[in-house]
């Protein structure tokens, strides 16, 4: 089930006029999601985060409509999350500054996220952004084979494994739970 | 939907960026870039006054001291996680062994065995 | 579909207060080397400043981690082996001895043994006491494809520790129920 792109009619007039600072409000939270999730560091999210946006204001000129904007935005967070992934191997994660997210409410099962979000942070890049893109912004195989432009088979293939992955590894440590 | 998705999708919500991101971001995009901020800099050739040499100097040794202190509490910062990360792993494997006795125990009662 | 079997091994070894390591069990060899064997290895050693470092981390805000970091307000150490084979066998219980032969009475009590038949598994908690207290702790899992021994050294409330198998949202382990 795909989320719909955050498109409307005063994003397109922001658009029109250029105006730069609604843009990186009305998205902020989206890329800097993306970033903190797959990158699970808040300092260097919010650089890759303020890189992209500065990358959107050199090339506002090219954004065709709102919808084009946030593929933009996703497509080339992904890309620079994962590159800098590449350059740096992470050694280490900083669950301790990553707050939860903002629309969650009571943890129901806070020691079987922590362990998930361990799991998750141990795939190698490009699954871990499918996973990050299916699962924050619900976007379904084809539109992240868009996104990443990377064959639908190979983001139906990544999912499959990492879920297969997340669900053996989970049981490992909690028993058989049913997941 | 399966719980394992749902786990992954409240796992994987959105967050707010740290206060004044956006004012940041609008900072840099209205700044020159580093570049041209390097080529504007003031000349240090030897006609400039003395003690600006010594000031930027300063300001260098500053920025200097500044980073290594910075690169530290981020070392204690990774060390500490991973160490919190141990613990919590640690737990959970004893916490959940002891609990799998701890229901195979209360099986046994409830069938009238003994253990 | 699970392929491997889980094997976990946890060791907890309790540590008089005057060695440097609060861990007073060692590793047999020839457990160490079941890495070796193994296809995923879990080697926790938590103690001294790098626990109190760890509780440093622990945040007091958030309910499960202030649970946690109660628990490990009076510890002297964590250790854990866990060894997960990917084929049964890889492991004897000469091994499994090895361990269980240096937790003897009277500082070692076994507090409890369960063995299921069934599930070829074999859990047994042994505690330390001092001066009517538990200052210790200790945890033998042997499962087909998997060994584990936690090793738990300072003052440990029970109930708690066994509360974040569950109480914190980990499912139950009714194993034998979900089989059924």
């Amino acid at each position: 089930m795909a989320q719909p792109a955050r498109v409307n009619a005063p994003l397109e007039s922001k658009l029109n006029r250029g105006d730069f600072a609604a843009i990186v409000l009305e998205h902020q939270s989206m890329v800097f999601s993306l970033a903190v999730n797959f990158l699970r560091d808040r300092q260097v999210a919010e650089e890759v985060a303020q890189d992209v946006f500065l990358q959107l204001h050199k090339n506002l000129h090219a954004i065709a409509s709102g919808e084009h904007l946030v593929f933009w935005l996703r497509r080339v967070t992904s890309q620079r999350c994962i590159d800098y992934s590449r350059r740096r191997k992470w050694s280490q994660v900083s669950l301790e500054d990553v707050p939860e997210p903002a629309a969650r409410t009571v943890a129901r099962d806070p020691w079987l996220s922590r362990r998930l979000r361990q799991l998750v942070d141990s795939l190698p890049p490009a699954p871990r952004m499918v996973v990050v893109l299916r699962y924050q912004e619900d976007l379904t195989p084809q539109e992240i084979a868009d996104l990443l432009a990377i064959p639908i088979a190979t983001v139906k293939s990544h999912l499959q494994r990492s879920l297969a992955m997340l669900r053996e590894k989970v049981l490992r440590v909690f028993g058989d739970v049913v997941l | 939907m399966t719980e394992l998705d749902d786990e992954l999708r409240k796992m994987m919500g959105r967050v707010e960026p740290p206060g004044g991101f956006a004012e940041r971001v609008l900072r840099r995009a209205g700044k020159p870039s580093a570049t041209e901020t390097r080529a504007n800099l003031p000349s240090t050739k030897s006609s400039t006054p003395a003690f600006v040499r010594w000031a930027v100097a300063a300001a260098l040794v500053a920025a200097v001291a500044g980073g290594l202190e910075y690169r530290a509490r981020r070392q204690e910062q990774a060390a500490g996680e991973a160490a919190r990360e141990q613990v919590v792993q640690a737990l959970q494997i004893a916490g959940s062994k002891l609990q799998l006795v701890q229901t195979k125990i209360n099986r046994l009662h409830e069938t009238g065995r003994n253990p | 579909m699970r392929s491997i079997i889980t094997g976990v091994i946890a060791t907890l070894i309790v540590a008089s207060a005057s060695d440097s390591r609060a861990q007073d069990i060692t590793i047999p060899v020839n457990v160490e080397r079941l890495a070796a064997k193994a296809v995923e290895t879990v080697n926790v050693t938590v103690d001294g400043a790098l626990l109190q470092l760890a509780s440093k981390f622990l945040s007091s805000n958030d309910p499960e981690e202030k649970v946690a970091k109660n628990l490990i307000a009076n510890l002297k150490g964590i250790y854990v082996r866990s060894f997960e084979f990917a084929e049964p066998d890889q492991y004897t219980e000469a091994d499994v001895e090895s361990l269980r032969s240096q937790l003897k009475a009277p500082t070692w009590s076994k507090m409890v043994s369960v063995t299921s038949k069934k599930d070829g598994e074999n859990v047994e908690v042994f505690f330390k006491m001092v001066k009517e207290q538990i200052a210790g702790l200790v945890v033998i899992a042997a499962e087909p494809k998997e060994l584990t021994f936690v090793n738990i050294v300072g003052p440990i409330d029970l109930a708690t520790l066994s509360s974040l198998g569950g109480q914190f949202g980990i499912p139950k382990l009714d194993l034998e129920e979900q089989k059924k």
